[in-house]
């Protein structure tokens, strides 16, 4: 199966067949193909040339996702594509509402909402009711909420595009169980995940992209972590371990500092927060999702408001009311949304890169394009940028469009980013050099903040961290405490 | 634990959120115009004897016929998060088109038949500019606005139809067992086109679009075909109001309709239904033209000046705007967000 797009081949002869009952991990890093992949298997794009069959039945190359969807493909996105003002039920059976009158389609809703409880209670999600609507509830429950719409279309086939990225471990335990029941049911599942604990968990056999190309297909029983590493990024590579750092001083509360905040509270989840960065050091926020610290992130850049309590930005007592301000001061937060929030998808990469400063690119209140290339490039390279800067961001792969959303911070010269989930989505490699800039940013008296729900990352990169819990801090772990443990430990309520 | 505890996390925020509005800020949020329409109703009731008359109230109501029955397309439209901006010479063309079939045949109802029929061409054509050639509906409505119109020119060598058969009067005049015929009209029309929004799957799938094109074009939402339905829908609706507009004058005029489509917008609008699609619905956009109305039918019996009441009008607007900022802040406020 052959997929060009502009630039590139995003897929190039790649075959693969999947077993009736069995799951199969979909694995390689950002820009391996996988994505176009099931966008293909989906009838989201369509094919240059090649075919593909489900039980024995050619699917045309021009059906669309209602074609293929009627032979029992179910794809749920990694983006949840839920139409946020619908209810539950309406989301379910969105293109399939039972009808209590053929000729006027007219909806059977009290049929709707039965059918729609039975699905959820086989998810065990009973408790979301089917008439709320979807922008009401969380992220695991919307998740939950996409699940049941597959299962609804009874689907001889599910894709999953890394259903895990939003969920807490607990959520994941509760789908894996969901999954094995489908699997036993005689299901297909195709799972795309970056997190290859997940994948020998839940997996029979896993196949590696890379590059476009299939690389193998490997029986996960039969198999190791490190022989699948190997095959997603073409060489051995070590696991890292915990990064030794020079060492850096515990704060003082003193005057080096460079930030620091006593008591904030954003009037609504974030209660009571203090908190202290010194020069060169990177802080772990750690907590589970929906424990306030986005919000917390938020309210200190002026991206929300802050209640009360007392922000001291390199000394000096600061009151940032919007990201304009704090940016200008020099503290910047990259988003956990990059593609919402985090980067203009249209414009280039190059565009992306000086947006935040233009006047820096600029000569006598014009745009100098000499200036401008150079930052670009200079950007391009320092951060090993894959992709051409005139290229619309939104075609790099994920890590490649997080590097670009860390250099416009880079280009502002901030000296504190607040990096939120600075690696999710984004494959092994990428997230390595995505460590690597975070480290090496926090050094020449600038400072990181890294939030994030991966325990790992935190406990490789940052050197000292705070568990937050129902938005309040609830313990510190300095450099001798760090381990995925006490963060877990902390993070779920233990004292 | 997984789910429900987090529930348990979210649902105290949201519940605190919630009960920092207070009811009758929420009650103002959600049927604001409403509210509004009868604040309206009751300062004029004091302002002027005449207002509450049922003779004016009946005024008011034929006087709103036309822009609601093209505002109850309008929303459609909007809902599938497009616009229709050629309503107003789709208008004068269906007119004169069925003016004319009406004086060569004599018959009222081919001519009124003709004109709804000439409409959903209308919107036939915006339909597959949009949903087949990929034009954004506000280009491809800007261009089908001066095409629609001057063809209605072309048409009617740019005089008025008349000579209509005098029957026709009665359609925007004539009242059946004491009541205006056009309450009639409007009352089935937005009945049929209520169900259709709530209860039908083409309605629920008209929201889905406005709301997430995409998601819902991968579910299997035939997006093209009901983009195509709204333009007819739209179109049709505006000739059958075209039809009003031509009894109440007694003739069809290639020059009628000049602006109809931002008062269509407007109703729907200040009825509450978002112009990002996917909110809203059309009993909304029925309060929105009756308000409209009233507004205009009040200051001139209070003989305010028609320059004061186009300031006064584009006021209202605003306030409908802003109402539906401060409700959309109430309902993110409310998801503890």
């Amino acid at each position: 199966m052959v997929k060009h797009f502009p630039g590139v081949n995003a897929l190039d002869g790649v075959s693969l067949s999947v077993e009736r009952g069995e799951i199969m991990a979909l694995l390689g890093e950002n820009g391996a193909g996988k994505s176009t992949l099931i966008k293909i298997l989906s009838g989201a794009l369509t094919q240059d040339s090649g075919s593909y069959r489900i039980n024995g039945t050619e699917v045309p190359a021009d059906a669309s996702p209602l074609d293929v969807r009627k032979l029992g493909i179910a794809t749920i996105y990694q983006e949840l594509s839920l139409l946020p003002h619908l209810s539950v039920a309406e989301n379910i059976f969105l293109a399939k509402e039972p009808l209590s009158s053929r000729v006027f389609r007219v909806v059977d809703y009290r049929k709707m909402n039965a059918l729609a409880r039975d699905v959820l209670a086989t998810l065990k999600s009973d408790h979301v009711s089917v008439t709320t609507r979807v922008n009401r509830l969380s992220m695991p429950q919307q998740q939950m909420v996409e699940v049941a719409k597959a299962l609804a279309s009874d689907c001889k086939l599910v894709i999953m595009d890394e259903p895990t990225t939003t969920l807490t471990s607990e959520d994941t335990a509760v789908l894996f169980e969901v999954m094995r029941a489908l699997r036993d049911s005689g299901v297909t599942i195709i799972f795309i995940s970056h997190r290859l604990e997940e994948v020998f968990e839940i997996a029979d056999r896993a196949t590696v992209l890379r590059d476009g190309k299939l690389i193998g297909t490997v029986a996960i029983a039969e198999s190791t972590l490190a022989e699948i590493i190997s095959m997603m990024i073409g060489h051995a590579m070590d696991r890292d371990v915990r990064q030794q750092r020079p060492g850096v001083d515990a704060p003082t509360g003193g005057a080096n500092d460079l930030l620091r905040v006593e008591n904030a509270s954003d009037g609504g989840l974030v209660k009571d927060v203090s908190l202290q960065l010194r020069e060169n050091e990177i802080l772990g926020i750690g907590g589970l999702v929906g424990s306030g610290r986005t919000e917390l992130a938020r309210a200190l850049v002026g991206a929300s408001t802050l209640v009360s309590g007392s922000v001291w930005f390199k000394g000096r007592p600061v009151r940032l009311r919007t990201p304009e301000q704090a940016l200008r001061a020099g503290l910047a937060y990259l988003s956990e949304n990059r593609k919402e929030e985090g980067l203009n998808l249209g414009l280039s990469a190059g565009d992306n890169v000086v947006m935040a400063d233009l006047a820096a690119v600029c000569r006598r209140g014009v745009i100098d394009s000499r200036r401008r290339g150079e930052a670009v490039r200079s950007f391009f390279g320092s951060l090993q940028i894959r992709g051409k800067p005139e290229s619309a961001v939104g075609t790099f792969s994920g890590g490649n469009q997080q590097k670009v959303a860390i250099a416009k911070w880079l280009h502002v010269g901030a000296s504190v980013i607040i990096f939120d989930e600075p690696t999710r989505g984004i494959d092994v490699a990428a997230k390595a050099e995505v460590h690597a800039i975070i480290r090496e940013f926090a050094s020449h008296g600038r400072g990181a903040i890294v939030i994030s729900s991966e325990t790992d990352e935190l406990v490789r990169i940052t050197d000292r961290i705070l568990v937050m819990s129902r938005g309040r801090v609830v313990k510190e772990l300095g450099r001798g405490e760090i381990s995925k443990d006490t963060v877990l430990h902390y993070a779920t309520g233990g004292r | 634990m997984g789910v429900r505890n987090n529930a348990s996390v979210d649902k105290p925020a949201s519940a605190a959120a919630v009960r920092r509005v207070p009811a009758w800020r929420a009650i103002l949020g959600r049927f604001g115009v409403l509210v509004g329409l009868l604040a309206l109703i009751i300062v004029f009731a004091i302002l002027t004897p005449v207002f509450l008359t049922s003779g004016n109230l009946m005024n008011i109501v034929k006087d709103a016929t036309t822009n609601a029955l093209m505002g109850a397309g309008m929303t459609f439209v909007i809902l599938a998060a497009e616009i229709d901006l050629s309503v107003g010479s789709t208008l004068a063309l269906t007119s004169v088109v069925g003016a004319t079939a009406m004086v060569a045949t004599g018959s009222v109802w081919l001519g009124v038949l003709v004109m709804i029929a000439a409409g959903a061409i209308a919107g036939l054509l915006n339909g597959v500019t949009v949903a087949y050639l990929g034009f954004p509906s506000f280009i491809a409505t800007l261009g089908t606005m001066w095409l629609y119109r001057g063809a209605a020119y072309v048409y009617s060598g740019g005089l008025a139809v008349t000579g209509l058969p005098s029957s026709f009067l009665s359609l925007a005049n004539g009242h059946l067992v004491g009541i205006p015929v056009v309450v009639f009209l409007i009352v089935a029309v937005y009945g049929l086109c209520h169900f259709v929004l709530t209860r039908t799957a083409v309605g629920r799938h008209v929201y889905a679009i406005g709301d997430n094109n995409e998601a819902a074009r991968l579910s299997g939402v035939g997006v093209g075909r009901l983009k195509m339905l709204v333009f007819v829908l739209s179109g049709a609706l505006t000739g059958l109001g075209a039809a009003v507009y031509a009894s109440r004058l007694f003739s069809a005029q290639p020059v009628g309709g000049i602006g109809f489509e931002l008062n269509a917008i407007a109703a729907v609008v200040i009825g509450g239904t978002s112009l990002f699609g996917g909110v809203g619905g059309v009993l909304g956009t029925l309060v929105g033209a009756v308000f409209m109305s009233t507004l205009t039918n009040g200051l001139i019996i209070l003989n305010v000046s028609s320059f004061w009441q186009e300031v006064l009008m584009g006021a209202v607007l605003l306030g409908a705007v802003g109402l539906d900022q401060y409700r959309k802040r109430l309902s993110e406020a409310r998801q503890g967000t």
